[in-house]
C-alpha cells in the first residue's frame, strides 16, 4: 500500500501531546456524568436520561478535542475571518430563526438536538482575537489597535445582547480583555475602555432606549437576580451545599437535589449537587480540578513563544475561570443568579462540544509550540524575540 | 510590563477567587453544616397522621353500646388541586382589583381555555388544529406603563403569569395549562365519586369565594389548610378507585376519620355520656406541653427526635375528648394514640417514601356491668311511667343493681335523647323543661320515706333510741293540740311497731324517735351505712347527697352570703371601664339567684325543732341518689354485708361490712316484705302481690301544690335476695306506690326473663 507506520513519528507525537490538558478534561466529563447520574436519582429510582445524553455528548466532545488539537492552531487562526463571519451568521440567524427559551432566543432547534450558537463562538472569539492581536503586535498597545482589536470583540457581544443573552455576552468580556492584556495591550487603555463603558450607559439609557425597552431590560435584569426565584434558587443550593457537608451523602441520598428542591440541577447547580452527593470532598475536587486546569492553560501559554498561541491559552484560561466563579460564586451564594453554566460539568451540548473544542485548540498550541520550537527555521521562528524587538521600536517610535 | 508579569497578574486574577470560593465551600459545607442539614430534613418531610380507633364499651355479654366506625372521605386540598389560586392574590396587586375581580378574570380565562388538548385525543394529536394554539398565552388585564413597576414587583412570584411590555401599556397573561389543571383534575374525579362534575366545579367554587371572602387573612390561611370534601362517607369501592388514582390527582386524598356510633340510639345515653372537640383553653394546653401531633413543627419535634416514637398522650389537634359519662370517666383506656407517618416529600410536595411509621394505637374496650337488655327494660318501663304520671316537666331514675357483687345491671335515666343526633338536637333538648340531657340516676333527690329504713336503724340506736320491739300509739297527727307545727301521718295506724311503722309508713312512729334520737345521731347512723357519699366505684357522676346534721344550715347561710359576695364582686369587676355587656350580664343574672338563694337560707338559719322529725321521715334537708336508695335496699338485702356497686367489669367486686342490729333488720326485712303483700305497695292493680319482692315506697312533697316526688325500692327476690333496685318519678301527681311500682314490676320480670335466658356470670364479661 505504500503507507508505512512511522513509529517513532508516532512516538514523538504522542511524547509532545499535551496529555494533563486531556487528562483534566477527561476527569471533568467524568465527574459531569457522575454528577448528572447522581442529579437525576430520585428516591423511587430515576431515570439516567441526563446522565447518558451527556456521555454522548462527552464523547463527540472528545472527538472534538482530537479533531482540533491535530488542527495546526495558526491554519485556522489565518483563516479567522471565514470562521467569525460564520460564527456572526449564524448569531444573526439564531435571531431570525432560533427558538426562544426562558426569554432568550439563543437556540437552534435542529431536531432532538438544540444548538447554541453563542456557545460555538466563544472559541472562535479566543482564535479571532488572538490571531489579531497577534498581527497587531505592538500596535495594540496604542489605542487605535486596541480599538481595532475591541472590533472583533464587540460585533458578537452585540449580536449575544440581543437574543438578549447577557450571561453568556457578558463571557466574551474576560475572553477579549485577557487575550488584548497579554497582547501587550496597556492596563489604562483597557481602564479607560471600562470607565468609558460605564460612562456611555446613562447616556444610552436617556436617549437611545424607548420606555418599554428600558421596562424589559430592568426587568431582565431584575428577573436574574430575583423574579425567577433567583433567592429560592440560591437558598436551596445552599442548603443542599450545607446538607452535604464534609463526606456528603452519597449519590442520590440527599433531599435537595434527589426530591426536586433544586432547581436547575443538571445545569447551572450541577456543583450543589457535587457537594449534597460527595460533600466539601467533592466540590473541593471539582475546584482544584478547575484551578489546575487554569494553571495548566497559563502555564503553556507561559512557555508558549507565539503570541497568537498565547492568545488563545490566555483567553481559554479566562473564559473558564470567569465561568466557573461567577457559577460557584452563585451556588454558594456570593455572585448574582445568573445563568452562566459551569464549563464541562454542567448538562449541555453546546457549551460541553464549545468547550472541548476550545481546549481542543488549546492542545493544538501546546502540541505545535513545541514543533515551533524544534524547527528553528521556520517564519514563525523566535517569535517572542521579534515581538519584543517591535514592541521597543514601536515603543521608541511613539 | 512584561509578558511574564501579564500572565502572572492574570494568573492571579483567575485563580485568587477560586481560593476565595474554597473559602466560602469550607464555610456553607462545614462550618454551617449542622444548621442546614436540619433545614434540608424539614423541607423534605412530612408528616401524615392518622387517628386512633377509640374503644368500644360493652355490655356485660359484650355487647356494644359505643363504638368507633371508619369513615371514609374523599377530600381535595384547594390550592394543591388548582395552581391558578395562587395568582389571585399577585394578579390583584399587580392591576390594582380586588380579589373577587381577579378571581373572576381567571375564572373567564379558565373559560376561554377550555379542556385543551387531552393526551390520548388522537385527532388532536395528530395535529387536526383549527387555528388556534391550544398553548397561546391567555390575557388577563392590562394597565398603563405608570403601574407597570408595581405590576412587576407584584407578579415576582407568581411564575405562571407573565407580564408583556407593550408601547401603550403591559399585559398580564398566563399560561393556558395552569388554568387547566382544576378541571382535568376534577374530570377525572368526578366519575370516580360519582358526582356530576358540574356540581363539583360549584362545590369547589363555592369554597374557594367562602375562603376569599373571610376578613381575616389568617382565617384565610387556616381555611385553605382545611381539605374540601367531596364526598364523605365514600364506600369501599370509591375509596379504593381514589385511592389507586390518586396519585395523579393532585390535591385528592382520602381521609379516614372515626365516628362515634351509639348503635343503640338512646340506650345508656346518659351513662355513655358524650364527646366533644377541645375548648381553645385545652387545645392551648395541649399545644404547650407538646403533645399535639399535627401541629407540623411539633410533630417532627416530636418523631425525629432521639426516641422515634410518640408519648403516650400524644393527640390530634381536632381529636375529641370524653366530655360526661363513661365516656370521660374512662378517657385514658378509651382513648388509643394516635399514628404518624414521616414521609419524605419532594418540592412539588408529593410524596416520595416512608421514613418512619408509627401506627396507630387503637384504645382499649371497657366492658360495663349494665346488661343491655335490662337497661333497654329499664328505660322503656320508665318512659312509660313519666307518659301516664309524670307531669310535663317530669324525670325519672331506675337503678337495678346485683347485690351479691355489686354490679349494675340498669342505669336509667329518662327523659332519654339520641347522641348520635345530639349535635343536631342540642338546641330542643336544651330548651326541654324535662331537662333530658340530665342523667338523673347518679342526681341526689329528696328521698321522702325510702329514707325510713336508714331511720328504722337510726331509731334503734342502742344508746339513745328505742328498742327494737318499741311500740306507739299513731293517731294520724304526732301531737293534736300543736298550734303551729302539725306533723301529720298519712293514715291512723293505731298501734304501731317498727314492722308496722315500715309496712304503712307510718310518720308518727319516726317522729317519735326522732325525738329522742336527733338530727346529728341520725347523721352518723347514715354515714356509718355509706349516705352522703359515694355508694359506686368508678360510677361517672355520682353525686354525694346530703346527710343533714344541726350544722347544715348555718353553713349553707355562710356559704351562700360567700358566694353572694363572691358575684358582687364579678359584678364590679364586669363593670369597670370598659364594661364587657356580656360578662355583666351573667353576673347580674347570677347575683340575682345567689341574692335570692342567700335570702332563703338566711330565712331558714337557725335549727328547728321540727328538723329531726322532717329528716327523719326524708323531708327537709335530705338528699340521696337513686343509687344511694338501691344501695340502701342491697344492705337490708345482703344484712350489712354490701359490696361497693360497681360499672367497670374488670374492677373486682368488694365487699364492705356494715354494722346492722339484727333485731331491727329482722323487722325491716319483714315490713319490706309486709309493704307488697299488705302495706303501701299490695294494690293488686301494681302487680307486685305476686312476686317475692320486698320493697319501700316513698311520696315525697316539695310544697303545697307542688307535684310529688315518686320512689320505690326493694329487693329480690326476698327470701334469697340477688337484685337490689330504686325506682325515682320526680314530679307526678301519683304516689309513690301506684306510679313507681310498675317499672319496678318490670325491673323484676326483665331480670327474671334474663336471669333464667342467661344466668349472669358473677364477673360479668361475656
Amino acid at each position: 500500500m505504500g503507507l508505512r507506520l512511522d513509529t517513532r513519528a508516532l512516538g514523538r507525537e504522542v511524547d509532545r501531546y499535551p496529555g494533563a490538558l486531556l487528562g483534566h478534561c477527561v476527569l471533568l466529563l467524568l465527574v459531569s456524568v457522575l454528577a448528572l447520574r447522581s442529579a437525576s436519582l430520585t428516591p423511587d429510582g430515576g431515570s439516567l436520561h441526563f446522565a447518558e445524553r451527556q456521555l454522548g455528548w462527552a464523547l463527540a466532545g472528545l472527538g472534538c478535542f482530537f479533531a482540533a488539537s491535530l488542527v495546526p492552531y495558526d491554519r485556522l487562526g489565518r483563516r479567522w475571518p471565514a470562521l467569525w463571519g460564520l460564527g456572526l451568521l449564524a448569531l444573526v440567524g439564531v435571531l431570525v430563526l432560533g427558538t426562544k427559551v426562558n426569554g432568550a432566543r439563543s437556540w437552534f432547534s435542529l431536531g432532538p438536538v438544540r444548538l447554541q450558537p453563542s456557545e460555538l463562538m466563544k472559541p472562535l472569539l479566543a482564535l479571532a482575537l488572538a490571531h489579531v492581536a497577534a498581527r497587531l503586535g505592538p500596535r495594540l498597545a496604542t489605542f487605535g489597535g486596541l480599538a481595532r482589536a475591541a472590533l472583533v470583540a464587540l460585533v458578537p457581544f452585540g449580536l449575544v445582547l440581543l437574543q438578549p443573552d447577557l450571561g453568556t455576552a457578558l463571557c466574551f468580556v474576560p475572553i477579549s480583555l485577557a487575550i488584548v492584556f497579554a497582547g501587550g495591550a496597556r492596563l489604562r487603555h483597557l481602564l479607560g475602555a471600562f470607565a468609558g463603558a460605564l460612562a456611555c450607559l446613562p447616556l444610552v439609557w436617556c436617549f437611545l432606549l424607548a420606555e418599554y425597552q428600558k421596562l424589559r431590560i430592568l426587568s431582565f435584569l431584575d428577573r436574574d437576580e430575583h423574579a425567577l426565584g433567583g433567592a429560592y434558587q440560591v437558598t436551596q443550593s445552599v442548603i443542599a451545599i450545607g446538607s452535604g457537608g464534609l463526606l456528603g451523602r452519597g449519590a442520590g441520598q440527599g433531599t435537595q437535589g434527589p426530591l426536586g428542591f433544586l432547581p436547575e440541577r443538571h445545569t447551572d447547580f450541577v456543583f450543589a449537587v457535587v457537594c449534597e452527593d460527595w460533600g466539601l470532598l467533592g466540590g473541593a475536587l471539582v475546584l482544584g480540578l478547575y484551578a489546575s486546569l487554569v494553571a495548566l492553560l497559563l502555564e503553556q501559554a507561559h512557555r508558549t513563544r507565539d503570541p497568537e498561541g498565547r492568545g488563545i491559552l490566555v483567553g481559554l484560561a479566562a473564559v473558564t475561570a470567569t465561568q466557573v466563579v461567577v457559577n460557584v460564586g452563585m451556588v454558594l451564594g456570593v455572585m448574582p443568579v445568573t445563568g452562566i453554566p459551569l464549563p464541562l460539568l454542567s448538562y449541555g451540548g453546546s457549551s460541553l462540544v464549545a468547550s472541548m473544542l476550545g481546549f481542543g485548540l488549546a492542545a493544538s498550541v501546546a502540541r505545535h509550540r513545541s514543533r515551533v520550537a524544534l524547527t528553528p527555521g521556520a517564519p514563525r521562528e523566535a517569535p517572542e524575540r521579534r515581538g519584543t524587538g517591535r514592541t521597543e521600536r514601536a515603543i521608541l517610535g511613539a | 510590563m512584561t509578558p511574564l508579569t501579564r500572565l502572572r497578574l492574570l494568573g492571579g486574577l483567575c485563580l485568587v477567587p477560586l481560593l476565595g470560593l474554597g473559602g466560602r465551600l469550607w464555610q456553607v459545607a462545614v462550618l454551617e453544616h449542622e444548621a442546614l442539614r436540619e433545614q434540608a430534613e424539614r423541607r423534605s418531610r412530612r408528616v401524615a397522621v392518622q387517628p386512633a380507633r377509640r374503644g368500644r364499651v360493652l355490655d356485660r355479654h359484650g355487647r356494644p353500646l359505643a363504638l368507633d366506625l371508619p369513615v371514609d372521605d374523599v377530600t381535595v386540598d384547594l390550592t394543591e388541586l388548582d395552581p391558578a389560586l395562587e395568582l389571585v392574590v399577585p394578579l390583584a396587586a399587580a392591576l390594582g382589583l380586588t380579589r373577587e375581580e381577579a378571581l373572576a378574570r381567571l375564572e373567564v380565562a379558565r373559560r376561554l381555555a377550555g379542556p385543551g388538548r387531552v393526551a390520548g385525543d388522537a385527532q388532536a394529536e395528530d395535529g387536526a388544529d383549527d387555528g388556534a394554539d391550544p398553548n397561546e398565552r391567555l390575557v388577563l388585564g392590562g394597565a398603563p406603563l405608570e403601574r407597570a413597576e408595581r405590576a412587576r414587583k407584584a407578579l415576582r412570584r407568581a411564575r405562571a403569569l407573565e407580564v408583556a411590555f407593550e408601547p401603550g401599556g403591559l399585559a398580564v397573561t398566563v399560561a393556558p395549562d395552569v388554568l387547566r389543571a382544576r378541571d382535568r383534575t376534577l374530570g377525572r374525579l368526578a366519575p370516580l365519586v360519582g358526582r356530576p362534575l358540574p356540581a363539583l366545579v360549584a362545590e369547589v367554587d363555592a369554597a374557594v369565594a367562602a375562603i376569599f371572602a373571610q376578613a381575616r387573612r389568617d382565617d384565610r390561611l387556616l381555611a385553605w389548610q382545611r381539605p374540601l370534601v367531596v364526598r364523605e362517607d365514600a364506600p369501599f369501592d370509591v375509596v379504593a378507585r381514589v385511592a389507586e388514582e390518586g396519585w395523579t390527582l393532585p390535591g385528592v386524598a382520602v381521609r379516614r376519620r372515626w365516628r362515634r356510633l351509639l348503635p343503640r340510639g338512646p340506650l345508656a345515653a346518659h351513662l355513655l355520656g358524650t364527646l366533644g372537640a377541645p375548648t381553645g383553653e385545652e387545645a392551648a394546653r395541649d399545644l404547650a406541653a407538646g403533645r399535639v401531633l399535627d401541629a407540623s413543627r411539633d410533630a417532627l419535634g416530636l418523631l425525629l427526635g432521639a426516641r422515634r416514637d410518640l408519648p403516650d398522650d400524644a393527640r390530634l389537634r381536632d381529636e375529641p375528648y370524653g366530655r360526661t359519662g363513661i365516656e370521660a370517666a374512662y378517657e385514658g383506656r378509651l382513648r388509643g394514640r394516635p399514628g404518624a407517618t414521616v414521609l419524605v416529600r419532594d418540592a412539588r410536595n408529593r410524596t416520595r417514601a416512608t421514613l418512619l411509621d408509627l401506627p396507630a394505637r387503637d384504645g382499649e374496650d371497657v366492658t360495663l356491668t349494665l346488661d343491655a337488655e335490662l337497661q333497654a327494660a329499664a328505660e322503656a318501663a320508665l318512659d312509660q311511667a313519666l307518659a301516664r304520671h309524670g307531669d310535663p316537666a317530669a324525670g325519672g331514675a331506675a337503678v337495678l343493681v346485683d347485690v351479691r357483687t355489686g354490679d349494675v345491671l340498669a342505669l336509667a335515666s329518662g327523659p332519654r335523647f339520641d347522641p348520635n343526633t345530639l349535635g343536631r338536637d342540642f338546641p330542643e333538648h336544651a330548651a326541654d323543661p324535662r331537662h333530658p340531657l340530665v342523667h338523673r340516676a347518679v342526681q341526689a333527690f329528696t328521698p321522702a320515706s325510702t329514707w325510713k329504713i336508714l331511720t328504722a336503724f337510726a331509731a334503734c340506736d342502742p344508746e339513745v333510741g328505742v328498742p327494737p320491739g318499741w311500740t306507739t300509739e299513731c293517731v294520724g297527727i304526732l301531737d293534736p293540740r300543736a298550734r303551729e307545727r302539725r306533723f301529720r301521718c298519712d293514715g291512723v295506724h293505731g298501734r304501731t311497731d317498727l314492722v308496722r311503722a315500715v309496712e304503712r309508713s307510718c310518720n308518727v312512729y319516726f317522729f317519735r324517735a326522732a325525738d329522742r334520737v336527733g338530727l346529728d345521731r341520725m347523721a352518723e347512723h347514715a354515714r356509718a351505712l355509706g349516705l352522703g357519699a359515694p355508694v359506686g366505684r368508678g360510677i361517672p357522676g355520682e353525686r354525694r347527697g346530703q346527710v343533714p346534721t344541726t350544722a347544715t344550715k348555718p353553713a349553707r347561710a355562710e356559704a351562700a352570703l360567700e358566694a353572694l359576695a363572691g358575684w358582687r364582686g364579678r359584678l364590679a369587676d364586669a363593670l369597670r371601664f370598659p364594661p364587657d355587656p356580656a360578662a355583666v350580664d351573667v353576673a347580674a343574672r347570677r347575683l340575682t339567684r345567689a341574692t335570692w338563694w342567700a335570702q332563703a337560707c338566711l330565712a331558714d338559719r337557725q335549727p328547728q325543732p321540727g328538723d329531726a322529725r322532717n329528716c327523719f321521715i326524708g323531708q327537709g334537708d335530705v338528699l340521696t341518689t337513686p343509687l344511694q336508695v338501691a344501695h340502701l335496699a342491697a344492705l337490708v338485702a345482703t344484712g350489712g354485708r354490701t359490696p361497693w356497686l360497681r360499672l367497670d367489669a374488670a374492677q373486682p367486686p368488694e365487699v364492705r361490712r356494715f354494722d346492722l342490729d339484727p333485731a331491727a333488720l329482722a323487722r325491716v326485712r319483714e315490713g319490706m316484705r309486709r309493704v307488697v303483700t299488705h302495706g303501701t305497695a299490695s294494690r293488686p292493680e301494681l302487680g307486685l302481690r305476686g312476686l317475692d319482692l320486698a320493697g319501700k315506697t316513698g311520696t315525697g312533697e316539695r310544697g303545697k301544690g307542688d307535684p310529688y316526688i315518686a320512689w320505690f325500692m326493694g329487693y329480690y327476690p326476698a327470701s334469697r335476695p340477688e337484685v337490689a333496685l330504686a325506682v325515682v318519678i320526680d314530679r307526678t301527681a301519683g304516689h309513690g306506690g301506684e306510679v313507681c311500682a310498675p317499672v319496678a314490676r318490670a325491673l323484676v320480670d326483665a331480670y327474671r326473663a334474663r336471669r333464667d335466658a342467661a344466668p349472669l356470670d358473677a364477673r360479668g364479661g361475656r
